[in-house]
């Protein structure tokens, strides 16, 4: 591994710590106390200490957190005191779910916006531009509880070529579980085809007045080749850091559509356990979430070393 | 200096005739090539000089073609027979690279950052002389050992970041001069190097024109680089050519007030010490409406009446035999005030 790559990875180490820290510490700050919430409310005070004590909350911040941490690190992230799961096991079932969901997502997204970028970046300021401009900013404006139901009604419905609602794992066969994917994923997709697109178009613009574009234009490479081989990768920069934090979001979950297509992903199980004041749930969810933000900012600062060599120089240095 | 001017032959390589490079803004058109005409033979080397915002730079890329879409041209630019401004997109990249070739003002921003020398120098030839990657990468070594490039290999490897501004600038050369074409257009060669990187480019750059028998555009708002290394030379002005010729006529004895005062604000070493440097003053006038008959008039101290009359009209002097014309109305008379502290000879 390249030693930049090392160094971003123990940056990320230290970033996950702190978020379990504030994790931890937003546990003890919030009000009432978890004991009670598994108690019920005709517990008693006695009753409520004694738990307290035999969860370990009645520590200091600190040793919960080391002790948090410390079980955490050997995968035990607690048992949730509502459903009374295993909150490793209960993520890990769910996980597949949402990361399918999720790269699903990027890959639609990715596929329809880089063409559409492209196409617009090469003809500026003509109707393909503007045309493709509007329809991003049609995307752009409708939030998933619309597009849901629209796309649902148009592909499930009125023409069923995908099923309304539901989930086939793909140990029952890849091509039903891709049909009851894609149209949660395209869902999602919307938004961020509109985000890339307007970001990669914004940034083809720039890279294409660039003078080494105009020289390659003078050795005589077509349009074309001049914008793949020479403009796209020095304007993939914003269009990776956005799509590294667009897939760490969605793996996060997606509330909404997860909810719309009852999915049974992440984001349901966060619902759920906000809902249910399962605090412990939460707090395994949001420090699984922030490992796989800082996994994927690591990996797009590995990316920006891979597209320019100007980056992989002033790290080396 | 050869005496290409002698022997020019009757069809020259380049000929361009009333081009107009109009280009639409916001603001309104900037007419930015006014009526050009110039010729370069074949084997002959073609200065342009005149000051930032000239037109030098629009009309080098009107001759290629290499502008965006919404900017007019019309006129004529007729390249070993064949009319250019006409030509679709496909056939002018046959040309581009191929036949025409062109380098460019600033070497850091004219090779891309992020692709290897490698690539930038062989996909010219990949494309154009159907050579395999084997055959494009020995021309490549070449090519490189031709314009001065140390250890050609391993720069193939290099990426334009870990290369000094001058190694950036020959490499350019090489990628013009791959496919071995016809013309090459210069735009400012030189303007973005130390000035001691400068003479050898331009040594370079003459040396190759005469070994490959190539026709040079050089294009420069610096006298002392277009006197020594061409052959005739036109003077730009406000998107118009205000006089050309021989550079050995033009320079020795300039005609339109224009070129006088522009050799006049040339600094020199044989003028006393702490002389003023001679300004031209004012500015250029509006491109996008200029003023009537000779643009420069409104900063002339000789213009009277006459010379807003609208149109340009030339006037032939070359009276040595060599070719010389102008679009004065009240021309210098005076043979050679002439350039201080360039010489014309060559070097």
């Amino acid at each position: 591994m390249p030693r930049f790559a090392m160094t971003r990875l123990l940056r990320g180490v230290l970033v996950v710590l702190m978020v379990t820290f504030l994790v931890v510490l937003l546990m003890s700050l919030a009000p009432g106390s978890v004991a009670a919430v598994i108690l019920g409310e005709n517990a008693t005070p006695e009753a409520i200490a004694q738990l307290e004590s035999e969860m370990g909350l009645d520590r200091s911040v600190i040793v919960q957190w080391f002790s948090w941490v410390g079980d955490a690190v050997t995968g035990d992230l607690g048992t949730s005191p509502v459903t009374f799961q295993d909150v490793s096991t209960a993520i890990w079932e769910r996980l597949p779910v949402t990361i399918e969901i999720a790269l699903l997502a990027l890959l639609i997204s990715l596929a329809v916006s880089i063409p559409l970028a492209t196409i617009a970046a090469r003809r500026p300021d003509t109707a393909a531009d503007r045309g493709i401009n509007g329809l991003t900013s049609v995307f752009l404006s409708i939030p998933a509880f619309v597009a849901a139901p629209v796309l649902v009604y148009l592909l499930a419905v009125q023409t069923p070529i995908f099923p309304v609602t539901g989930w086939t794992p793909i140990s029952e066969g890849l091509g039903e579980n891709l049909r009851t994917a894609f149209l949660p994923a395209l869902c999602v997709a919307l938004i961020e085809i509109a985000a890339f697109q307007r970001i990669l178009r914004a940034d083809l613009g720039t890279t294409l007045r660039e003078d080494y574009v105009e020289a390659a234009r003078a050795k005589g490479m077509s349009g074309r080749y001049v914008l793949w081989r020479h403009a796209f990768r020095p304007s993939s920069f914003s269009l990776l850091t956005v799509a590294g934090i667009s897939l760490g979001r969605l793996i996060g979950g997606t509330i909404i559509v997860e909810a719309f297509f009852s999915l049974p992903g992440l984001g349901q199980m966060v619902a759920g356990a906000i809902n249910g004041r399962d605090i412990i749930t939460v707090q395994g969810v949001v420090a699984f979430v922030a490992i796989v933000y800082v996994l994927l900012n690591t990996l797009v600062d590995v990316g920006y070393g891979m597209l320019d060599p100007r980056v992989r120089q002033a790290v080396a240095r | 200096m050869t005496a290409a001017l002698a022997a020019e032959p009757a069809a020259p390589l380049l000929e361009v005739e009333h081009l107009h490079t109009y280009i639409p803004t916001v603001g309104g058109v900037v007419k930015a090539v006014d009526d050009v005409s110039v010729a370069v033979g074949r084997g002959e080397a073609l200065g342009i000089v005149g000051e930032s915002g000239s037109g030098k730079s629009v009309l080098a890329r009107s001759i290629m073609g290499l502008l965006p879409p919404k900017v007019v041209r019309s006129g004529s630019v007729q390249f070993d027979g064949r009319e250019l401004l006409t030509l679709p997109t496909a056939q002018r990249e046959e040309l581009w690279g191929r036949r025409i070739s062109m380098i460019f003002q600033d070497p850091s921003r004219s090779l891309n950052p992020v692709v290897k020398v490698e690539r930038q120098l062989t996909e010219g030839m990949r494309k154009h002389l159907g050579v395999s990657r084997s055959e494009a990468r020995t021309r490549a070594v070449r090519l490189l050992n031709e314009v001065g490039v140390p250890d050609p290999e391993r720069r193939l490897g290099n990426y334009p970041g870990q290369m000094s501004g001058g190694m950036r600038q020959r490499v350019m050369i090489a990628v013009a001069l791959s496919c071995e074409p016809d013309l090459l257009i210069a735009d400012e060669p030189t303007t973005a190097l130390d000035v001691t990187i400068q003479r050898q480019i331009l040594d370079l750059l003459e040396r190759l024109r005469q070994t490959h028998g190539m026709s040079l555009l050089l294009i420069s708002h610096d006298l002392g680089v277009v006197a020594g290394r061409t052959d005739r030379v036109a003077v730009m002005y406000a998107g118009q050519v205000v006089e050309a010729g021989a550079t050995k006529a033009v320079f020795g004895s300039p005609r339109h007030r224009y070129t006088e005062r522009l050799l006049q604000a040339t600094p020199s070493l044989t003028a006393a010490r702490h002389s003023r440097l001679e300004v031209i003053a004012g500015g250029l006038p509006s491109a996008m409406d200029p003023p009537e008959g000779c643009r420069f008039a409104p900063r002339c101290t000789q213009a009277d009446g006459e010379c807003t009359q609208p149109g340009q009209r030339w006037r032939d002097t070359g009276s040595s035999g060599a070719e010389h014309r102008h679009a004065c109305e009240h021309p210098a008379s005076t043979p050679a005030p002439a350039l201080r502290g360039v010489s014309t000879d060559g070097r």
